[in-house]
């Protein structure tokens, strides 16, 4: 009978072990969850910090190749996040165990676990068991595991941080885009795009079609046979190119979503192509009779250029007043720049002398330019890239995707360099604003080409 | 085992107190070697032998002498000779003539028959003498002419090995070599021993021992003790930690075990080692380890003493190949590699 009670008041000891046993395992595999939760919360908010982030800032390529980095990096960290939380997960073999480590209890709980489960009692069990409980307060859970949240949680919460971080950057770069995306074509800058430099590539899917080019026929000579390069290209097959253009347009269209459309660095803007040749001065364009009549030419051909009468509304989407904008044939080169530089109204209003009748508007206010100041990339700072009501000597006006941002895979060195900074002068008593020129008619070879252009 | 004997189940603080009090008598004597007596008397106590090696002088005879006096249990001396023959350590049948006249073959026992034998110089004898050791440290029991005589427990084997002097000498075969639990290195002492050594030798009295049991129940005591040590509880993990450490003594390339995927390998081993230790090391590991625990005050085995005994229960069981001896690697190193290698990480 004693035998027996003693017997019950033994197990009733090492039941109260037992429990503390199961009291550490809980603790422990509390720990174990929080890591798992916590540290794949970790890694996948910093990865979509990155790559929201990269998606700002990066080209479309290393965009490509940090995205596809950071995906493998944080499939393969949370896989393994996740495994060292399963590992540190605990049953009550292995909570004695390491309660035996922390506690340095030499094996005492881990012989009694394992005792207790096989249902061995050896002569020397109530023996271990009065000696276990003598040591019952070093093996309490709080002590062998003091922390009841995971270290993860603060880099959870760092992470958090970043990425909210991120995040408001990104909704108020979108933001911004969406309320500055009619001036986006407004953008100030220097409307001169060496077409020659454009690398031809299969269109991106998002990008507007039907976008029409006009140029000087040097100018539509290089795009065309750049087009019939890429089209070579294209038939006889350098995969690898493909395959980088392939994933040039999938990233660029993946970090178009992110951004909203279209990023910061790489807004589409309507530009204006002009002569390059014109460059040395629009005053001295008149020394240029053959460039002039080229211009006089082309302008003429409106009925030739396809897609005219569609381009002739577009601009008006672009002034919030709809004020009509007076009709000018296209400068080109410093004339352009000059006339930027005019906004004083000139005394002699030029317009009637090189525009057709039909072109001659004048807007409500009044002539927003004279000369050369008032055409397409005149003065007026709402039209400078050729926003005009009606195309000056038909389709001279044309807007064309340029990404503004460095390319990785640019063909050419010798980009055009920089244009002076620009000084609004008033013209000196000597001085003659600019005159507008007609263009030259486009020349019957070339309309194949800009009618292969404007498809594309 | 007699009732007052029943009546007296020693407990882990017995054991512990013995242990400590035997190993007291013995350094009355021994100058030093605490670890070596340490050892000595785990094995005695695990039910095991001993090898003990060690230079001339350095008291491995005395050690042995000294344990059957504190232990107050009879003790042999055999010393082995390249021409001692199995008969002369077993017995052998002699005719004897009887009170009738009558004369008839009768068994006279040799010197194993006895609680503590000391086989000096064991590796002087040939291996036939040496392999006759084999059935009494084994089974406690030799065969004569087709007759088992059962040997009276505890018995306790204690062969020593002269490292030097290798001449004419025959070393133990692996199999041997196996059945030794431990093997107990003495090592040469420093000054402050040696002078210890010459004071108490030299002087006009010989250091008493004392007795730690009277004659008819050390035998009993002794047995009792040897079965709580087999009481003392091991944990699966720590089966498991011995386990791969014996295995880990087996190099990765050996064709006489099967593949270690899951094991630990230990680059020493597979460089030195051409076969490591046997399944007995882990018995020896695991009954080390369980005295080490009641002389710890446990009633069960943990990680410490497992690595505590590791040295004495493993090198012996290390056969190195010739790269070691070249570049003169012995076991010991090899078996701190191990223990190492597969020492759970404290976390």
């Amino acid at each position: 009978m004693e035998h027996e009670a003693a017997q019950a008041r033994g197990e009733d000891k090492a039941r109260l072990i037992l429990d503390q046993v199961d009291a550490i395992r809980s603790r422990l595999n509390a720990i174990a969850l929080q890591q798992g939760l916590f540290g794949g919360l970790t890694l996948i908010l910093g990865a979509v910090a990155l790559v929201v982030a990269s998606a700002f800032l990066l080209g479309p390529l290393a965009f490509l190749m940090l995205g596809l980095v950071v995906v493998l990096a944080t499939l393969a960290g949370v896989v393994r996040v996740v495994r060292g939380a399963w590992a540190t997960s605990a049953s009550n073999e292995r909570a004695a165990l390491i309660a035996d480590r922390r506690a340095a209890l030499k094996g005492r709980l881990s012989t009694m676990v394992d005792a207790a489960r096989a249902g061995e009692r050896s002569a020397l069990w109530s023996y271990l068991v009065e000696d276990t409980l003598a040591l019952r307060d070093e093996f309490v859970a709080a002590k062998i595991e003091p922390r009841r949240i995971s270290r993860w949680l603060w880099t959870a919460l760092a992470s958090c941080a970043i990425a909210a971080l991120v995040l408001r950057f990104a909704y108020r770069a979108r933001s911004a885009q969406h309320a500055g995306g009619g001036s986006v074509a407004a953008a100030p800058g220097e409307p001169s795009v060496d077409l020659g430099d454009l690398d031809i590539r299969p269109a991106d899917p998002s990008n507007e079609p039907g976008a029409q080019i006009d140029a000087d026929p040097a100018t539509l000579q290089k795009l065309a046979e750049k087009l019939r390069e890429a089209q070579r290209n294209g038939k006889t097959g350098n995969s690898s190119s493909r395959l980088m253009a392939d994933a040039r347009d999938i990233a660029s269209a993946l970090q178009n979503r992110l951004t909203g459309g279209r990023s910061a660095a790489q807004a589409w803007q309507r530009l204006k192509i002009t002569d390059r040749k014109g460059v040395s001065g629009g005053k001295h364009a008149a020394d240029e009779p053959k460039s002039a009549a080229n211009d006089r030419s082309a302008g003429g051909s409106q009925a030739d250029a396809p897609n005219a009468a569609d381009d002739q509304s577009e601009p008006n989407r672009s002034q919030p007043n709809g004020a009509a904008t007076p009709a000018m044939p296209d400068m080109s080169g410093q004339a352009a720049l000059n006339g930027l530089n005019s906004d004083a109204p000139a005394p002699g209003n030029s317009l009637g002398q090189n525009t057709p009748l039909d072109a001659r508007r004048v807007p409500p206010g009044g002539p927003l330019g004279t000369g050369g100041s008032a055409h397409g990339s005149g003065s007026d700072p709402q039209h400078l890239y050729g926003d005009s009501e009606t195309p000056p000597l038909g389709s001279d006006t044309f807007k064309i995707p340029v990404e503004a941002a460095p390319s990785d895979d640019g063909t050419s060195n010798n980009a055009p360099a920089p244009p002076p900074t620009r000084a609004r002068t008033a013209l000196n008593a000597e001085q003659a604003p600019d005159e507008p020129f007609e263009r030259a008619s486009i020349p019957a070879s070339d309309r194949v080409t800009i009618q292969r252009v404007f498809e594309r | 085992m007699n009732a007052a004997a029943r009546s007296e189940v020693p407990t882990v603080a017995d054991f512990a107190r013995t242990f400590r009090h035997v190993q007291a008598e013995i350094h009355k004597v021994i100058v030093g070697h605490q670890q070596a007596v340490e050892e000595l008397l785990c094995a005695l106590f695990a039910g095991g032998h001993v090898l003990i090696e060690g230079v001339p002088g350095t008291g491995k005879t005395t050690l042995v002498k000294t344990l059957g006096l504190a232990l107050n249990l009879s003790f042999n001396r055999i010393q082995f000779t390249v021409d001692l023959m199995p008969a002369d350590i077993t017995g052998t049948r002699v005719i004897l003539s009887g009170e009738d006249g009558r004369r008839e073959f009768s068994f006279q026992p040799g010197p194993v028959f006895c609680h503590i034998l000391l086989g000096d110089e064991i590796n002087r004898a040939t291996p036939k003498t040496q392999s006759a050791l084999l059935e009494c440290m084994a089974e406690l029991q030799v065969t004569v002419s087709g007759i088992t005589h059962p040997l009276k427990p505890p018995y306790f084997v204690m062969a020593t090995l002269n490292p030097i002097e290798m001449e004419g000498t025959y070393p133990l075969p692996e199999a041997q070599l196996d059945r030794f639990l431990f093997k107990v290195r003495l090592e040469y002492p420093d000054e402050a021993q040696m002078v210890r050594i010459v004071t108490s030798t030299t002087g006009p009295e010989d250091a008493g021992v004392e007795p730690v049991f009277s004659v008819a129940e050390a035998a009993e005591r002794i047995e009792a003790l040897k079965h709580l040590v087999r009481e003392v509880m091991v944990a699966q993990p720590i089966e498991h930690y011995a386990a791969r450490m014996v295995r880990a003594t087996q190099p990765s390339t050996s064709r006489y075990i099967g593949p270690q995927s899951s094991g630990t390998r230990v680059e020493a081993v597979d460089r030195y080692v051409s076969f490591g230790a046997s399944p007995r090391g882990a018995q020896a590991l695991i009954m080390g380890a369980k005295v080490r625990a009641l002389l710890d005050g446990r009633a069960n085995v943990a990680y410490e003493d497992i690595e505590q005994v590791a040295p004495a229960a493993l090198q012996h069981r290390v056969m190195l190949n010739y790269a070691a001896h070249s570049d003169g690697i012995d076991a010991a190193h090899i078996v701190e590699r191990v223990v190492q290698a597969v020492r759970p990480s404290r976390g």
